[in-house]
């Protein structure tokens, strides 16, 4: 806790008030201006808790709505002169939240353990089992191959969790209260959340997961797959700041993979991959496993040009969270004629899913917005390669997964 | 009905009470620390802010307009008895013409998000203070900012057509307007421009917009000498030639760039100083002109000078440029530590002079100072590394910016070129006046702000 402490000390003393990253941060506009809703406001009021809990504090004001709302985007980070970064001061703060070093909102948080409590007991923050492995029925692999083809079940749980946040956008707090009641009470009420995938969005998704497969097949990579145990990797307990549960779930994932004699991990979107290859290491100690990006094994021989223009939204993981990974829009432009938005790069936006369980109304208005940007390109078609980005910009803008936009590109 | 209550219903609700959502607006990038304001106040047109001007003036609460928070004089802190008008949801741009030639915007709106609009049509708005991803059009025409293209265009005063602006008692009014000449009276609009929310809260301007140059091409040359270096600009002008961009950066500050973003220069042998002219021309005539810019500037005797042709370097150069500010922040090595920012002009054919003078000055201090600026308008930037808290430190930076500023004025030029007044340069301020023989101007403004806003409630203690 002391080591938090004194980064959250040495982060917050750095910033010099500019309002750079005010600017840029998604959550601010959406959330009618409020700056403690942006990064500059999450910098300023963690500056103030890293001094007040430094001489024993405990805070009681909630301040923990501002910390659990950030997006851990780093669109702040890019445009910050003293190169600190508001989404590192707010994974610290919800740590410190965790830690009961200040207060936090009563309905936030039974969400929160919601989601840590089910993950624990299910490997999967939705109680998924069956459903996990449903697109695989009639594919082939190889089950003696040390590569894991590991979903990770962030494709098939996006069609339940697009609904239960429109569940709470429609019904407001008292829904997400009684169903977070609900869920750590009862646990049988995860029978609930199955019932929410819409089928035709179920489907959709299913067909992503195939589309991969089948680049990956295509290309002769020789995989193997954990089917109905597939664990999710824990993303929701480390972003939430639950450190302990982290360190326990992470370790468990990783020993049932190392049982199952798997020596490579091969990961599908850009939330796994980062928490496999960057997370992973630092709470696993014997953590020795290959962590690779599905685009990494692809024989770019397979795929060939195709007509019309393609704008790409690129994912924050993408742009700014996977060092210089630049592979998919190396991809996406030698296939074809690709038109940028205008925040791109490094500069990307993100699409507001993050926020979309926690606050939906943040994240719906975030969504709107860089969906507003993307069709302002006027493209034949928006591409982009993460299941969170897919389904929330899909609410607002027809967007197609790279992978689907490359299997049309194989056969053209 | 209570006074928050009341100002809550002016606003629709859109208000911050609680300690924790009043934090971050208590100051700005300056290094003032600022109080807690009593409220912030969110509002979403003109009738909700003349409704809040007319509780706060019958009141007598003091209020504050804020842009971006990015000013770096504390023209934008919050001092007691306050209440914050935060302006960023008026950020609606209404109406662009470029026949003729201007664009109708909302206050907050950012400048950065402006100019991208304006580049899709082939225009732009040039003033662009190197806050512009976060600086308002509200807070820029406030302080009359400048930035990177003033050699060429002028500061922002030079691009205000006209204002909507609410008076200290809720009168909305309108100045100026759509046409590029007027000839009806006071200029209402030009004392507007730079009262840093003193006199009333901009809720509209009509800004004037210009073509996106052609082509911009770029010469870069090292000097030893910074009396050599300061000839380049005033010489490059004299010949008719005027560059769209004039940039100067002393060793401290090359250092920090390589240190800091990895950039260097061969050609420049440990050179102390550098400077960067742009030329903006057509496709045609651009190489004529960088030519004649390098032969011009070969003539003041730098170490080395040469056109730059490569994109990628071009590039590379402006991102330090631009991170400038950041790579000079990253050589703070206490806890606390600040960069407090000079700013001064003098007529570019002085600052020859005027270099040698402040680089003497900055030396006899001691402090860890980068000296840089829009050279091409005469405006010369002094970083001073220091920590705000210390009463001690400050009392000698203080001391430096007195000198500094008598530099300015002996030279022909100001104390404050582009970052306005706030509550850092009052005493400088009256010190120009009183170099000029003209403390007469402090009345007549001071007159003038009695004039606008007779219970002093609009930003109480900046500036005068
Ligand atoms: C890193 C950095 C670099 C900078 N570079 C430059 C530069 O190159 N050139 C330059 O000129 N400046 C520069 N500045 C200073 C500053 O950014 C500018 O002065 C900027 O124009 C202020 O705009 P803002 O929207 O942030 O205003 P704020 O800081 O919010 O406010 C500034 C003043 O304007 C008033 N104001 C704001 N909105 C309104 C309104 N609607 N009606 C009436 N009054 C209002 C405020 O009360 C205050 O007095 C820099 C600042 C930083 C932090
Ligand atoms: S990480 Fe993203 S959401 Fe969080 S403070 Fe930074 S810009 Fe805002
Ligand atoms: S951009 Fe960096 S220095 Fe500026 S306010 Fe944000 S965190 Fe602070």
């Amino acid at each position: 806790m002391m080591e938090e402490i004194k980064r959250l000390t040495e982060v917050a003393d750095k910033c010099i008030n500019c309002g750079f990253c005010e600017s840029v941060c998604p959550t601010y506009a959406p959330a009618e201006f409020i700056s403690s809703f942006s990064a500059r406001g999450r910098m300023l009021i963690g500056k103030e808790l890293s001094k007040e809990i430094a001489v024993g504090k405990r805070i009681s004001k909630d301040v923990s709505d501002y910390y659990y709302s950030c997006l851990g985007c780093n669109a702040c980070l890019q445009v910050c002169p003293a190169k600190i970064n508001a989404g590192e001061v707010s994974d610290l703060v919800r740590k410190l939240v965790v830690e009961g070093k200040t207060s936090e909102s009563k309905q936030r948080k039974m969400i929160a353990e919601m989601i840590v409590h089910t993950t624990m007991k299910y490997n999967n923050p939705l109680g998924l089992k069956k459903e996990l492995a449903l697109w695989a029925r009639g594919l082939s692999f190889f089950d003696d191959s040390p590569i894991l083809f590991y979903t990770g079940g962030m494709y098939q749980m996006m069609p339940y969790s697009q609904t239960l946040s429109d569940l709470q956008i429609r019904f407001g707090s008292f829904f997400s209260s009684a169903m977070a009641r609900l869920f750590n009470r009862f646990l049988f009420a995860i029978k609930v959340s199955k019932l929410l995938g819409k089928k035709s969005e179920v489907d959709k998704y299913n067909s992503t997961l195939k589309d991969i497969y089948t680049l990956l097949s295509n290309s002769g990579v020789k995989l193997s797959y954990l089917w109905e145990d597939e664990p999710y990797p824990g993303t929701f307990i480390n972003d939430l700041g639950y450190t302990q549960e982290f360190k326990s779930y992470a370790s468990r994932v990783t020993e049932l993979f190392k049982s199952k004699g798997i020596r490579e991990i091969v990961v599908v979107d850009p939330h796994t991959y980062q928490l496999m290859k960057y997370e992973y290491p630092k709470v696993v100690p014997e953590f020795d496993l290959k962590v690779t990006y599905y685009l990494d094994k692809l024989d770019r021989g397979i795929l060939k040009r195709r007509a019309g223009s393609v704008t790409y939204h690129e994912p924050c993981l993408i742009a700014r969270g996977i060092e210089n990974y630049e592979i998919p829009f190396e991809i996406l432009n030698s296939v074809a004629k690709v038109k940028l938005p205008r925040r791109n790069g490094k500069n990307t936006s993100c699409c507001g899913g993050p926020d979309g369980l926690l606050f939906p109304s943040i994240a719906k208005k975030i969504s709107e917005e860089r969906s507003r940007e993307l069709k302002r390109e006027k493209s034949d078609r928006i591409v982009s390669l993460c299941p969170i980005c897919i389904s929330h910009l899909g609410v607002n803008v027809e967007i197609t997964d790279l992978s689907t936009f490359l299997i049309e590109a194989t056969n053209h | 009905m209570g006074v928050i209550d009341e100002l809550k219903h002016a606003v629709k609700g859109h208000i911050l009470t609680k300690e924790e959502e009043l934090l971050p607006y208590k100051t700005d990038a300056s290094y003032f620390s600022g109080s807690k304001p009593m409220a912030v106040l969110l509002p979403s047109d003109v009738s909700e802010v003349s409704n809040i001007l007319k509780i706060c003036n019958r009141e007598g609460i003091n209020v504050i307009s804020r842009g971006g928070g990015t000013s770096l004089t504390g023209s934008a802190t919050v001092l007691t008895n306050s209440i914050v008008l935060a302006m960023t949801r008026m950020n609606r741009i209404i109406h662009i013409s470029s026949e003729d030639r201007y664009a109708i915007v909302e206050p907050g709106v950012r400048i950065d998000d402006l100019n991208y609009e304006l580049s899709e049509i082939g225009f732009m708005y040039p003033p662009d203070p190197g806050s512009s991803i976060a600086a308002t059009v509200g807070g820029s025409i406030s302080t009359n900012a400048g930035g990177l293209r003033g050699v060429m265009y002028g500061s922002t005063k030079e691009w205000v057509l006209g204002l909507q602006v609410v008076l200290s008692d809720g009168t909305v009014i309108e100045t100026g307007g759509r046409v590029l000449k007027r000839s009806a009276g006071y200029d209402l609009t030009a004392l507007f421009v730079g009262s840093e929310g003193t006199l009333g809260i901009i809720t509209l301007a009509t800004l004037k917009i210009t073509p996106l140059p052609e082509r911009i091409g770029r010469v870069i040359a090292f000097y030893d000498s910074i009396e050599r270096a300061g000839a380049a600009t005033a010489i490059i002008k004299k010949s008719g030639l005027t560059p769209i961009t004039a940039e100067f950066m002393d060793k401290v500050s090359l250092d920090s760039i390589s240190k800091n973003m990895g950039l260097s220069f061969s050609d420049s042998g440990n050179s102390d100083y550098m400077l960067i002219v742009d030329i903006a021309s057509t496709d045609e005539s651009l190489n004529r002109h960088l030519e004649k810019a390098l032969s011009l500037i070969k003539g003041t005797g730098p170490r080395s000078v040469r056109i730059i042709y490569d994109e990628t370097e071009i590039r590379n150069i402006t991102n330090s440029r631009k991170g400038l500010y950041s790579s000079i922040l990253s050589e703070r090595d206490r806890e606390g530590q600040y960069a407090v920012m000079g700013d001064i002009v003098v007529p570019p054919s002085t600052l020859s002079n005027a270099l040698l003078d402040i680089r003497n000055l900055v030396g006899k201090y001691g402090f860890k100072v980068a000296l840089f600026g829009h050279i091409g308008d005469g405006n010369i930037h002094a970083n001073i590394i220091v920590n705000p808290s210390d009463a001690k430190e400050m009392e000698r930076v203080s001391a430096l910016m007195n000198e500094l500023g008598r530099i300015a004025l002996i030279n022909g030029g100001s104390v404050s070129a582009e970052h306005g007044i706030g509550l850092e340069k009052k005493r400088l301020l009256r010190m120009e006046m009183e170099y000029k023989e003209s403390s007469r101007n402090i009345e007549l403004m001071t007159s003038i702000k009695a004039v606008f806003d007779k219970k002093g409630i609009l930003n109480r203690g900046k500036l005068l």
